[in-house]
């Protein structure tokens, strides 16, 4: 090799190793201050534990509720984002096989929503199913859900309605020939072909609610209810610069979805490459 | 003739309620979620409204009136588009250069490209109290053993540092999902139109000036987009990394309206639609232009 590649080698190799620095580090001091001891940390917050305790973490996992909590995070984002995909699938392949003047500005309408900024329609959401009808009290998890699927329609929609153009109406129609029914064609030929395209929607959408803070912490109040977002930030409020708390319950909030980055990585960074493509 | 119109009707009635079935979820959670309040906002704005009750006062056009006098409403405005700014330019630069590093061929880059989309994965509210610990704590930590005085300061109690640290926390964040963006913008320049340009003796600048960049137009728009979105509307960084703080600085429009429009007793929140609709109307203003934008650049490729 000549000596200008090997130095432009080992340059890109020092710049990377710098931005796995960058972006690594704040993970590896929420690591290892879990372990230590509130004055261990503030002694220095660089340092590696003396002593590896689990103390913190057993009372950050018991103070912050972490098992109804994280079932709430799970049970929002699972059914919020079936339903989402499900009927989104619907519309959208309903809408690209029925090109009538509805569908059209259905399909204007859901491009046009958009662009609209959740801030305009939060006071509106808030006096008519918090303060007006009661939703917020009464059927607070089906009320976000339900606002969920509206809010997240849009880009489904639009997304599917590209992907199903691509699908060749012949296939759709050899079954129909076949006798298959309408929605026999629509569950048999189409929802399986849109498996990826499923799984780009799916990932998009599942980073946005469980990470979600604002809408859930208009409706939430109950700490029954909360969500992993609002959790932390009730912690966070509650102990505050208790580091030896919060570090932990932070630990604690991230593990899950670092996990299922860890393990599904490939398919995450392809979902994001492929949601911005369309 | 007769038949035929009852047929015909009998036919547009199976047309409903295929469409009903089809796409009536859609439509009436469209409706729940955004219709019916988007319409509705309009609505509250005319009104003098001092409770969620939605019992108020009308007043014609008078909150629209209040809110361009509303000192504190535009200077938040203000600072959360030089925020914006800052953000988006930082953001997109950064997403660049770190798109090229990791597509370079070096082995481990997938790795590289894994930790840098990480902080993606996890929410604004639990990155924020993140570094605060980090700014808050370990900044300070280092400034004493190290004695370089920037590190010494308070962060979170001087005005400039705050803004500041909202831009590096926010730019750290963003530019992961960025650069996955553009590494697909990247993918899509023919490799053989680049060795084309090599063999006809073009330099790395004049490659990147003169074919990458161009290609990558459609690329850009989205981050372009997406950064500009994510960032004139930020909320929970907002909140957990400064709440505003010191004295309201660094509160950015977002967290302004969700202050005076839901929080707080006493204020009207007729007024606070009315902001937040023009708040609407500035980025609607703004989507429009990069739609424009980005059609005449399609037309001209």
């Amino acid at each position: 090799m000549q000596p200008k590649v090997v130095i432009k080698k080992s340059m890109l190799y020092i710049v990377q190793a710098v931005l796995l620095v960058i972006f690594g580090y704040p993970f590896f001091l929420l690591i290892i201050n879990s372990f230590k001891s509130l004055l261990e940390i503030f002694e220095n917050p660089v340092a590696l534990p003396t002593t590896y305790s689990f103390d913190q973490i057993a009372t950050a996992f018991e103070n912050m509720n972490f098992g109804t909590t994280f079932v709430n995070s799970l049970l929002i984002t699972v059914v919020s984002v079936s339903l989402i995909l499900f009927f989104s699938a619907m519309a959208a392949h309903f809408m690209v096989r029925n090109d009538t003047k509805t569908n059209k500005i259905l399909f204007f309408l859901l491009v046009f929503s958009m662009i609209i900024p959740f801030q305009v329609v939060m006071i509106p959401i808030n006096i008519i199913y918090g303060g007006v009808l009661g939703f917020f009290q009464d059927i607070p998890f089906t009320i976000l859900i339900a606002l969920y699927v509206g809010f997240g329609s849009a880009l489904a929609v639009v997304i599917y309605h590209g992907f199903v153009k691509s699908i060749p109406y012949e296939l759709e129609e050899a079954a129909q020939i076949d006798g298959c029914s309408r929605i026999g064609v629509f569950f048999r030929i189409v929802l399986p072909i849109m498996l990826p395209t499923s799984v780009t929607i799916a990932i998009l959408t599942v980073l946005w609610i469980w990470n979600d803070y604002l809408l859930p912490s208009l409706i939430l109040t109950k700490s029954e209810l909360y969500t992993m977002p609002i959790q932390i930030k009730v912690f966070s409020g509650e102990y505050q610069n208790d580091w030896a708390l919060l570090i932990p319950a932070m630990l604690l909030t991230i593990l899950p979805v670092i996990a299922a980055y860890i393990f599904g990585q490939k398919y995450i960074i392809r979902g994001v490459m492929q949601g911005a493509i369309k | 003739m007769v038949r035929g119109d009852m047929m015909q009707k009998a036919k547009q009635g199976q047309l409903i309620g295929w469409q009903l079935m089809f796409t009536g979820v859609t439509i009436a959670t469209f409706l729940l979620s955004i219709g019916i309040p988007f319409v509705y906002g309009f609505f509250l704005s005319l009104f003098d409204l001092k409770s969620v009750s939605g019992e108020g006062t009308f007043a014609w056009l008078s909150n629209y009136g209040d809110a361009f006098n509303d000192k504190a409403y535009w200077t938040s405005l203000w600072i959360t588009l030089k925020y914006t700014v800052y953000t988006v330019v930082l953001t997109n630069v950064l997403a660049f250069a770190m798109a090229f590093l990791v597509t370079a061929g070096t082995r481990g880059q997938n790795v590289v490209r894994a930790a840098i989309f990480m902080p993606n994965m996890i929410g604004g509210i639990v990155l924020g109290y993140i570094w605060v610990f980090i700014i808050g704590r370990v900044f300070m930590d280092f400034g004493e053993s190290s004695g370089i005085a920037l590190f010494q300061r308070s962060f979170f109690g001087e005005p400039e540092l705050a803004f500041l640290s909202l831009v590096i926390v926010s730019v750290w964040q963003q530019s992961g999902y960025m650069m996955i963006v553009l590494i697909a913008g990247l993918l899509n320049v023919p490799r053989d139109l680049i060795e084309a340009a090599m063999i006809d003796g073009a330099g790395a600048w004049q490659r990147l000036r003169a074919i990458i960049l161009p290609m990558m137009v459609p690329a850009f728009l989205v981050t372009l987009f997406l950064t500009l979105r994510n960032s004139f509307l930020v909320y929970d960084l907002n909140l957990s990394l400064t709440a505003g703080d010191p004295y309201n600085s660094t509160e950015f429009v977002s967290m302004y309206l969700v202050n005076v429009g839901l929080r707080s007793t006493g204020s009207n929140f007729g007024l606070a639609q009315a902001e937040a609709i023009i708040l609407f109307v500035i980025v609607a203003a703004i989507a429009w232009a990069q739609f424009a934008y980005g059609k005449r650049k399609e037309v001209e490729a």
